[in-house]
C-alpha cells in the first residue's frame, strides 16, 4: 500500500456498482505513474476522449432524430445531415480509437489515477442528466401534444454513451480506483433535484386549480402541467432510488459522499422548505392585513409556497435522519448549514423590516405604502428565526465549542457578514453621494433605505456572533485536550494490522507512506504503545528496524 | 455562568430585544401612518399624484384628464406598464413660467419568501407644461404611459 488514504476511501462501506457489491477499492493501489508527464498525458487524452464523445453522441442523436422524423413537412433537405454525419463518421471512429488506447493502459498505473475517475465521473453524470432529461421530455412533450424527434434521438444516444460508461464503471479490472463514488453520489444528487422540482410544480398545479378559481379559462386544461410534472417527478424518483439505494449512496459515509448530502439533502431542502413557508405566511398576512389586490393576484404565489413548503420538508426531514446516523461531523455541519439558513432569513427580515419603517416616513404620491413591504419581512423574520433559534441552540452553544463545524460557521457568518456589510456600505455611500452631487432632490433616506436595513442587520448579526466567538475563544483552553486525529505511518512490508491497531486504539485516521527500502512491517504494539500518551492532533510515526518507534508532530 | 458567558447572553439578550423593537415600532409606525396625502391639484406634483393614482387604479379614463389637450385628442389608449407592487415617491418639482419637471422614484416590490422581498427602482421624470390655467403632462415614464403613441 503506498500513498493510500486508508481512512478516507469513500466507496470502502459499501455500496453496489453494476448491481453487484461495490468495489471498493479492494485491491492495493500500486505505484502510481508520478512524473509531471504521465499527468499531463492522462489529462490530455480524456480531455480529448471527452470531446469526441460528447461530438459522437451530438452526431448519432441528429442521425436518430432524422431517423424517427417521419412529417415530410418537416424532413429538412439532405445537406442538414452533413453535420451530424460528420460528428459521428470521424468523432465516434477517434473517439472508439482513443478509448480503446486508452482502455489498454487502465490495467496498469493509469487505473488509480485521478483523471481516469474524473473522466468516468463528468461522463456518467453529463450522460445521465442529458438522457434523463431529453427523455422526460419526450414523454411531456407527447403530453402536451407535441413531437419532436430529435430530442428522442438525443436521449437514446445519451443513454448508450451513459450504459457504455456504466460497464466501464462496473468493471473488475479497469473501474477507477479514484473518485469512485463521485458519479453515483452525483447522480442521486441530480435525481433528488429533478424528482423535487416536478414534485413541486405538480403540488403547484393542483393547489392553483384548487385555490384560484375562474368563472372561466381556456387554452391549456390545468391536469396537463400536473401530468407533467408527475412524469419529471417520477423520472427523478427512479434516477434517485436508482443511486441512492440500488448503487448504495445510502451507504456511503464520509467525504465527498457527506459534503452532497448536506449540501441537498438538508441546505437546498431547507432553503426550498422555508421559503415555501415564507411565501405561504406572507400570502396570508397580505389576505389578513394588506388586501389591496385582488384574491386572484393576491394567492397566486400560495400554490408554488405551499408546495414547496411541503415537498421541501419531506426530503430535508429524511436527509436530516441520515446525516443523524452519520459521523459526528456530519451530524454538526447538518446542524450548521440549518441555522445558516435561518439565520440568513431571519436577517433579511430584519432588513426588510428596517427598510420598511424607513419607507413609512416618506408619503408616496401613488401606489402601495409600506406595508406589503413590512409584511414580507416579518414573514421572513417569522420563519427564519425559529429555525435559527431550532438548530443553533443559542442557550446550549457552548457544549461544541471550539468543534471544526462551530469554527468554520463563524468564519462563514463573518465572512458573508462582511461581503454584505461592504457591498451595503458602497451603495449607501453612492446613493448619498449621488443626492448630494444631484443638488438634494428628493428624499436621502428613500434613497438608502434598503442597503440601510440589510447594513443594520448585518451588523446585529456580527454583533451576536462576535461574542460567540470571545466565548469560544475562552473556552477553548479549558476543554479536555485535543484527540489524535490524523497519524501518517511510514511502513515497510504489510502495514495493515499495525493501521488496524492504530485505528482501534486511537480512532484516528490513518494515512500509510510505504517504505521502498524493504524494511520490515512494524510492530503493532510498539506503534500503539508510541502513541498511547499523544496528545498532538497529527503525527508523523517512524517505526525503526530496533523496535523504537519515532513520533513527530505535524502542524494542522 | 462565567463572565464571557453571560456577556455572551446580554448581547443575545440586547439583539432579541433590538429586533422586538423594530418589529414592534414598524408595526405601529406603519400601520397608523396614512396613505398618500393629496397635494394640491393646481401644483405640477398634484397633477402627477392623481395621474399616477389613475393609473395604478386602472382608471385609464380619469388619467387621460391630465394629460395636455393635445395629446388627449391624439391618444389611442393602451395598457401601462406593470403596475403591481408599485410606490411612487416625489423626489423633486421643478416649476417654471409655463413648464414644470417632476422628479419621482419608483419602486417595484416583490416577492416575500424567507430570503426576503426584492425592491428595484429608478428615478423617473414627469414633464409638464401649462394648459390654460392647469398643468397638464406632457410626457410620462414607461410605467406610466397609456397612450399607444408614446411607444412610437
Amino acid at each position: 500500500m503506498s500513498g493510500a488514504d486508508v481512512e478516507s476511501s469513500e466507496i470502502r462501506d459499501g455500496g453496489s456498482r453494476g448491481g453487484a457489491s461495490v468495489a471498493p477499492a479492494a485491491t492495493p493501489l500500486r505505484d502510481a505513474p508520478r512524473g509531471a508527464q504521465g499527468t499531463v498525458r492522462r489529462i490530455i487524452v480524456f480531455t480529448i476522449l471527452f470531446v469526441l464523445v460528447c461530438i459522437a453522441a451530438s452526431g448519432v442523436a441528429g442521425l436518430l432524430g432524422r431517423l424517427f422524423e417521419t412529417r415530410p413537412e418537416f424532413i429538412e433537405s439532405s445537406a442538414s445531415l452533413a453535420l451530424p454525419l460528420a460528428y459521428t463518421l470521424i468523432g465516434g471512429p477517434l473517439a472508439a480509437l482513443l478509448w480503446w488506447f486508452q482502455w489498454r493502459r487502465l490495467d496498469g498505473p493509469d487505473r488509480e489515477s485521478v483523471a481516469w475517475g474524473l473522466y468516468l465521473s463528468a461522463a456518467l453524470t453529463v450522460a445521465l442528466i442529458m438522457f434523463v432529461t431529453t427523455g422526460l421530455a419526450v414523454i411531456t412533450d407527447l403530453i402536451g401534444g407535441r413531437w419532436f424527434p430529435t430530442t428522442l434521438g438525443t436521449a437514446i444516444a445519451w443513454l448508450l454513451v451513459w450504459v457504455a460508461h456504466r460497464l466501464m464503471w462496473a468493471s473488475a479490472h479497469r473501474s477507477p480506483l479514484r473518485l469512485t463514488t463521485v458519479p453515483v453520489v452525483l447522480g442521486a444528487a441530480y435525481g433528488l433535484a429533478v424528482a423535487a422540482s416536478g414534485a413541486i410544480n405538480a403540488l403547484k398545479a393542483v393547489f392553483d386549480a384548487a385555490v384560484i378559481t375562474s368563472p372561466w379559462s381556456i387554452g391549456v386544461p390545468w391536469w396537463q402541467p400536473a401530468l407533467q410534472a408527475i412524469v419529471w417527478t417520477v423520472g427523478g424518483t427512479l434516477v434517485w432510488v436508482w443511486h441512492w439505494h440500488r448503487d448504495g449512496t445510502r451507504r456511503l459515509s464520509g467525504g465527498f459522499a457527506d459534503v452532497a448530502l448536506v449540501l441537498t439533502g438538508v441546505l437546498a431542502a431547507a432553503a426550498v422548505a422555508l421559503g415555501g413557508l415564507g411565501t405561504a405566511l406572507y400570502v396570508g398576512l397580505r389576505a389578513a392585513f394588506d388586501r389591496d389586490e385582488s384574491w386572484h393576484q393576491l394567492l397566486s404565489p400560495l400554490g408554488l409556497g405551499v408546495a414547496a413548503a411541503g415537498v421541501g420538508a419531506v426530503i430535508w426531514r429524511y436527509h436530516r435522519g441520515v446525516a443523524t446516523e452519520r459521523r459526528d461531523a456530519t451530524r454538526n455541519a447538518a446542524r450548521m448549514v440549518e441555522a445558516g439558513v435561518g439565520l440568513i432569513g431571519a436577517a433579511s427580515g430584519i432588513g426588510v423590516i428596517v427598510n420598511a419603517l424607513l419607507a413609512s416616513f416618506a408619503a408616496p404620491l401613488s401606489g402601495s405604502d409600506a406595508r406589503t413591504l413590512l409584511l414580507g419581512g416579518i414573514a421572513s423574520l417569522a420563519v427564519g428565526a425559529p429555525v435559527w433559534w431550532w438548530a443553533w441552540r443559542p442557550r446550549q452553544a457552548s457544549a461544541d465549542a471550539g468543534s471544526t463545524g462551530r469554527r468554520v460557521y463563524l468564519i462563514a457568518v463573518f465572512g458573508v457578514s462582511a461581503v454584505v456589510a461592504i457591498v451595503a456600505l458602497l451603495i449607501v455611500g453612492y446613493r448619498i453621494f449621488e443626492f448630494a452631487l444631484e443638488g438634494g432632490n428628493g428624499g436621502v433616506v428613500e434613497r438608502i433605505r434598503a442597503p440601510f436595513g440589510l447594513l443594520l442587520a448585518t451588523a446585529l448579526v456580527a454583533a451576536y456572533h462576535f461574542a460567540v466567538w470571545r466565548r469560544d475563544r475562552e473556552a477553548v483552553p479549558a476543554a479536555p485536550t485535543r484527540t489524535l486525529a490524523r497519524v501518517v505511518l511510514v511502513a515497510g512490508g504489510d502495514g495493515t494490522p499495525t493501521v488496524q491497531a492504530v485505528r482501534d486504539a486511537t480512532g484516528a485516521s490513518v494515512t500509510v507512506w510505504g517504505r521502498a527500502d524493504g524494511a520490515a512491517a512494524p510492530d503493532p504494539q510498539a506503534v500503539t504503545a508510541a502513541l498511547a500518551a499523544v496528545e498532538w492532533p497529527r503525527v508523523l510515526v517512524i517505526p525503526a528496524a530496533d523496535g523504537t518507534v519515532q513520533v513527530i508532530p505535524l502542524t494542522d | 455562568m462565567d463572565t464571557v458567558a453571560r456577556k455572551q447572553d446580554r448581547t443575545l439578550l440586547i439583539v432579541i430585544a433590538t429586533v422586538v423593537a423594530l418589529v414592534v415600532v414598524a408595526l405601529v409606525v406603519v400601520f397608523t401612518r396614512g396613505g398618500a396625502a393629496p397635494l394640491d391639484e393646481s401644483t405640477p406634483a398634484g397633477v402627477v399624484q392623481r395621474y399616477t393614482q389613475a393609473v395604478v387604479a386602472g382608471d385609464q379614463e380619469t388619467a387621460r384628464t391630465y394629460l395636455t389637450s393635445e395629446r388627449q385628442e391624439e391618444c389611442e389608449s393602451t395598457d401601462s406598464g406593470s403596475v403591481d407592487g408599485i410606490r411612487v415617491t416625489l423626489a423633486s418639482t421643478q416649476e417654471r413660467e409655463s413648464t414644470a419637471d417632476v422628479e419621482v422614484t419608483v419602486t417595484y416590490t416583490s416577492g416575500g419568501g424567507i430570503f426576503g422581498t426584492q425592491e428595484y427602482g429608478s428615478d423617473e421624470r414627469f414633464e409638464l407644461v401649462r394648459d390654460g390655467s392647469r398643468w397638464a403632462i406632457k410626457t410620462a415614464p414607461w410605467q406610466f404611459v397609456i397612450c399607444m403613441e408614446d411607444y412610437q
